[in-house]
């Protein structure tokens, strides 16, 4: 071997090392000048590598056309936030806590790896009798956090993250709606169930053909209630189907009849435009604020700020509301008396009550009505409210009760189930059901007309989300202690476990 | 006020326009350069420089509206021409060897899948024809990425011997395609 072939063995072997690093071969030798070329065209016998996450951005503000938005950035479409995602929100609540579980694992890689979506989704309800009640059809397309939501009879709802607005063919009018908070997709069951349907055990129950495609059939089981079914679509681990058990005597199916995901969404999908002869319907949207100084301008109140800064604000007329993506933070003055929820639990900010049911906490605080919704509800409210107190969800309330009653498991669970089909929803709230039993000791031959002692004289004295204590103003009783002994959201029953006689 | 409302929508509709052009082409850029390029950041680079040179041109030219805004072919035109100085930069006679001239031909189906199928295609038939040992050492060595060390080891070979095999290899391949080139040409 001559010292030459030596060197250009060295100089092709470094070149390689260069080109496989993605770096730019510095000059070299005549003899080796078509090497460069030669090894890339080698070299893309492999998999090409993706741009990094920003890229489109970068053009875009080259172009002169602002910069993406985060939800356009290539990442996984937050699902949280979006409500379209209807069932894929279902599969991924449902599942999140049973990530132990392979098929929520590879469901929940499998929805995290989605960019955008286009779907048509059948919601089909059939009654007891087994006859179909009522179908509707959705056209859903998702692309990071914008959505259009087209329904059977012709509206569109689209959100394109700057504006929300509904349009209706028939009526030939646009309505703008609020940007935040977007509640669109909680007005689909399918959120409620997956919100009782999270932490439930999950059994695989086989396989079925659903839509043409096979899919592996998961059984949710929440305790005491009527179990729910998912369908996973054996292939791509996406979820293919929700059915929901019989409520109101109705069982209702959501059924992605075609999904496509990770396709390119038209722009002008998510474009405002009024077409010709349109009226504009506007009851104040909210605008887009970029200043706490503005926000305050356009709603009239002294806004408080949180550590964490708000993605956007968004500022109405006496409204303000602070969207974090997942969450919220909105205020409002407070008007009259603050009247918390029975169904919620109670702590306290600064000795004033806190409303908390599910992830939303609604307290008073320096002349506002605060409202914090979302998975950093809690975070967000401690970083306005620093002395705020949860309840103790393990306080044994009932174990001071004088007297304890007994309680029958079989009927509650066949109660729950009557409140989980909609029957009898006294039962979901503590005052009813203590109103119920304490009139029942008074008049035991059942309550007819006005009770004997009325609903005014009952008081919430305590409530975990777990066991409560209400108070009564008059009568043989003067306190009663109540649990929820299947669930503790806000599904779940309340049930007498004990009182205090006067 | 309607002119002010109808400027405004003009504005918001070009807009569009243009980020619709930039959604509907940039991934397709950005891989038509990679593909050549086999280099991540240099096909960033590239993909900005081309649409930074487009729309300051159209810009000057007071085009930026959707009517008029360039075709992919443009912007592959323009992609490769940015390629050619780069690369002509890397060569100590500042200009691109046959090879290269080859591959930056401005072909009109070679930015589609389908082009860099068949030019795939026609590598791995090349590479078909060497030896096994010769195949080894360039898959292991360039499509798979492994150091020669590491690639000594799974052959079993000393680095020296990897080090003239892989020259071997990559002189054969380049007679191979210049053949292959010849009878493309004499047909």
């Amino acid at each position: 071997m001559n010292r030459s072939q030596e060197y250009l063995e060295q100089e092709l072997d470094h070149l390689i090392d260069t080109i496989n690093q993605e770096r730019s071969p510095e000059q070299i030798s005549e003899e080796n000048a078509d090497m460069p070329a030669l090894i890339r065209a080698v070299r893309s016998l492999r998999r090409p590598v993706k741009p990094e996450d920003n890229l489109l951005g970068k053009i875009y503000q080259i172009a002169g056309v602002g910069s993406i938005e985060p939800s356009r950035k290539q990442g996984p479409v937050r699902y949280g936030t979006i409500a379209a995602g209807i069932v894929l929100v279902v599969a991924i609540t449902v599942l999140s806590s049973l990530l132990n579980q392979n098929i929520a694992r590879a469901m929940e890689k499998a929805v995290q790896e989605l960019q955008s979506y286009h779907g048509r989704l059948e919601v089909v309800a059939r009654n007891a009798a087994g006859e179909v009640w009522m179908v509707r059809e959705l056209e859903i397309w998702v692309e990071g956090n914008r959505y259009v939501l087209r329904q059977n009879d012709g509206t569109i709802i689209v959100n394109n993250n700057e504006q929300k607005w509904q349009l209706n063919e028939g009526r030939q009018e646009i309505v703008l709606l609020p940007l935040a908070p977007d509640y669109t997709g909680k007005g689909f069951d399918l959120r409620d169930e997956a919100a009782k349907a999270k932490q439930y055990p999950l059994a695989e129950e086989g396989r079925e053909m659903i839509a043409g495609r096979e899919a592996i059939r998961l059984k949710i089981s929440p305790p005491g209630g009527d179990p729910h079914y998912l369908w996973v679509d054996a292939e791509t681990d996406l979820p293919l189907q929700l059915q929901t058990p019989v409520q109101n005597a109705l069982q209702t199916t959501y059924t992605f009849v075609e999904f496509e995901p990770n396709i390119p969404i038209d722009p002008l999908l998510f474009t405002y435009q009024v077409p010709a002869g349109y009226r504009v319907i506007k009851n104040d949207p909210g605008q887009i604020v970029t200043t706490v100084q503005e926000a305050a301008a356009i709603s009239g109140l002294t806004p408080l700020l949180p550590k964490d800064a708000p993605q956007r604000i968004i500022a109405f007329r006496e409204r303000l509301v602070y969207d974090y993506g997942d969450s919220y933070l909105m205020f409002q003055p407070a008007h009259g008396p603050f009247a918390p929820s029975v169904q919620g639990a109670l702590g306290d900010v600064a000795g004033e009550a806190l409303e908390i049911v599910g992830e939303r906490l609604r307290w008073r605080q320096q002349g506002l009505e605060i409202i914090a919704e979302g998975p950093r509800s809690m975070q967000l409210a401690v970083q306005l409210a620093p002395f705020l107190n949860l309840p103790d969800q393990h306080a044994n309330l009932s174990g001071n009760a004088k007297i304890s009653f007994p309680v029958d498991l079989e009927i509650v669970e066949a109660e729950q189930k009557q409140a989980d089909g909609g029957h009898s929803p006294w039962q979901l709230d503590p005052l009813q059901v203590a109103l119920t039993f304490v009139n029942l000791q008074v008049t035991p031959g059942g309550i007819v007309g006005e009770p004997q002692i009325p609903y005014a004289e009952f008081k919430i004295k305590k409530n975990t989300g777990r066991e409560a204590t209400v108070i009564v103003g008059k009568g043989p009783i003067s306190r009663v202690y109540l649990k929820r002994l299947l669930r503790t959201d806000e599904t779940g029953i309340w049930t007498v476990v004990g009182y205090d006689p006067n | 006020m309607d002119n002010k409302i109808n400027k405004n929508l003009l504005f918001s509709q070009r807009r569009q326009s243009i980020r619709q052009w930039c959604d509907e082409t940039w991934s397709r850029l950005y891989h038509y350069v990679y593909f050549l390029s086999q280099n991540r950041q240099e096909a960033e680079d590239i993909t900005q420089e081309t649409y930074a040179r487009i729309i300051a041109a159209f810009s000057a030219q007071g085009k930026r509206n959707a009517g008029q805004l360039p075709s992919f072919a443009y912007l592959k035109t323009t992609a490769l021409n940015l390629i050619r100085d780069r690369w002509r930069q890397q060569q100590a006679s500042g200009k691109l060897v046959k090879l290269e001239e080859e591959l930056l031909a401005d072909r009109e189906d070679d930015a589609d899948e389908l082009g860099q199928i068949l030019t795939r295609s026609l590598v791995q038939e090349m590479i078909a024809r060497l030896s096994e040992e010769q195949r080894t050492v360039l898959n292991l060595r360039i499509v798979e990425g492994y150091s020669r060390a590491e690639t000594a080891l799974k052959m079993n070979r000393s680095e020296d011997s990897v080090r003239g095999l892989q020259y071997r290899a990559l002189q054969n391949l380049r007679q191979l395609l210049s053949e292959k080139g010849k009878e493309a040409d004499e047909r």
